[in-house]
């Protein structure tokens, strides 16, 4: 691979998924701070390990492996230090801007009940719901068997349904 | 709710199942509200995460700060020449072949790192060769050079001759003056000096501390006043204190110059001596040839002596 072709390619990846990782690592480290760090990183991994890339429509999976890994070295990083607190009322804060006022009951309300949920069935669900994985991917990306991921994402949205039951029964 | 219909929604949702799989779960939906309810409310809650996610925006700072580092990385990445493949042993042709043809993707070969072997391995030849220096030199090397210098031989021998008896052998290392010792006339003797008086030339003998060829003035009356060693067994002591080798005119009394005439004249000196010690003996002719006789084994005795032992140079030789 060429230093263009490399280029090339880190490009068209980057202009694909540079949304849904930021999304993912927001989600998945509940710090937006965190969240900055991680995805230069992710990136910047990636454009390194280019040449490991063989198959593109593997791309996704190969990226988010990627920034699965960062997300966890990042959490351990910080309950090491443990200079960090979670704030994830913080966090809401700063999303704010993005979202519209009508919005902002509901989504505050979804985005509690994200983070209220353990951290490996939030990683199962972000990966199904928000990318759309399919459970053997997720399974392969986490190194869990098949049904651990099934049963993870299950009990994910068990506890969603019943922190956000008011929303989902409104919903028309 | 079973678990067999929350496996066929979780496998629904998440592109798992099979058409048999969706044929019974909608059949479920269809027979029981229930369980249409759940699958309605899975669904509005994938709706409103797909949402939640798309809310997010990456700002145009992380932008940059990306685009920086990978512009960056990409520049060092241009600086490092590619590395040099090295050269594929024979039968990895057909390997390669056989990979190609198989699909099988050339693994990407590590970079080469040589590290600092090189360095160490020097660094480990030039310690083993101090170390055998240091233990071959003799004693470790520790020897000051001020030291090694006084081991190298000694440059010259000077035997201390009294008569035909070689009472000391000496090293010398530096110009010596060399005295001749002999019996002067009663008329030419000065006052107590015990009837030796002492010459010294030194015609190339000048040291490097500026001393001329002759003596001190005071040197001829302390070698007349030192007495003739008479024992025939050197004088070890004596000759072990190196430093009073160092002034011209020390300690000089008896030694004679190696050459034969210088004997002669030596042994005529001595046979006036002789005759002295031995006027109460006997007849005076038949003394007087045992004496002649001695003396003549005496004087070859010296000679061969004096040839072997006296190595002075010729610059250093005394001339009478």
């Amino acid at each position: 691979m060429t230093e263009r072709e490399r280029r090339e390619r880190f490009n068209e990846l980057y202009t694909l998924y540079d949304r849904r990782v930021f999304a993912y690592c927001v989600y998945v480290t509940s710090d937006r701070d965190i969240a900055h760090d991680v995805y230069q990183e992710v990136f910047v991994k990636a454009f390194q390990a280019m040449h490991t890339l063989k198959d593109p429509e593997k791309q996704a999976h190969w990226l988010f492996r990627i920034a699965r890994n960062e997300c966890l070295n990042a959490m351990k990083a910080r309950q090491r230090s443990e200079k960090r607190s979670v704030d994830i009322d913080h966090v809401y804060d700063q999303l704010q801007h993005e979202i519209l006022p009508e919005q902002h009951d509901e989504i505050a309300h979804l985005r509690r009940a994200i983070a209220q949920l353990p951290q490996d069935y939030r990683e199962a669900l972000l990966l199904a719901e928000f990318e759309g994985f399919s459970l053997k991917e997720i399974a392969n990306m986490t190194g869990a068997s098949l049904s651990n991921v099934k049963v993870r994402i299950h009990r994910a949205k068990l506890k969603l349904h019943a922190i956000l039951e008011p929303i989902l029964n409104d919903y028309e | 709710m079973n678990e067999r219909i929350q496996e066929l929604i979780t496998v629904y949702l998440h592109r798992g199942s099979t058409p048999a799989q969706e044929r019974e779960l909608f059949e479920a939906c269809k027979n029981d509200p229930e369980v249409a309810e759940h699958l309605r409310q899975h669904l509005i809650l994938s709706l409103k995460l797909r949402r939640l996610r798309d809310d997010i925006t990456v700002e145009d700072t992380l932008h940059a700060a990306v685009s920086r580092r990978i512009s960056r990385l990409a520049e060092k990445d241009a600086a490092v020449p590619s590395a040099v493949e090295a050269p594929r042993a024979t039968g990895t042709a057909h390997a390669t072949g056989i990979a190609n043809a198989a699909g099988i993707a050339d693994a990407a070969a590590p970079p080469r790192r040589y590290g600092l072997r090189h360095v160490f391995g020097s660094a480990v030849a030039t310690a083993a060769a101090a170390l055998l220096l240091f233990l071959f030199l003799p004693d470790g090397g520790n020897t000051p050079p001020a030291q090694r210098a006084e081991m190298r031989p000694a440059a010259d021998t000077v035997l201390v001759v009294q008569r035909d008896t070689v009472l000391q052998v000496r090293e010398v290392e530096r110009p010596v003056y060399i005295v001749r010792t002999e019996r002067v006339n009663e008329s030419d003797q000065t006052a107590g000096d015990g009837g030796y008086a002492a010459s010294a030339d030194n015609a190339a003998g000048a040291d490097a501390a500026g001393q001329t060829g002759t003596p001190p003035a005071d040197q001829p009356s302390e070698l007349i006043d030192a007495p003739l060693p008479q024992s025939t067994a050197p004088d070890t002591p004596a000759l072990t204190d190196r430093s009073r080798h160092d002034s011209a005119g020390d300690d000089v009394e008896g030694v004679y110059p190696s050459e034969t005439d210088q004997t002669e004249q030596h042994s005529a000196a001595a046979t006036t001596d002789r005759s002295q010690l031995y006027a109460d003996a006997g007849d005076p002719t038949q003394q007087a040839r045992a004496e002649k006789a001695r003396n003549y084994l005496e004087q070859y005795n010296a000679m061969l002596v004096s040839v072997e032992s006296v190595q002075l140079t010729r610059e250093d030789r005394v001339t009478y």
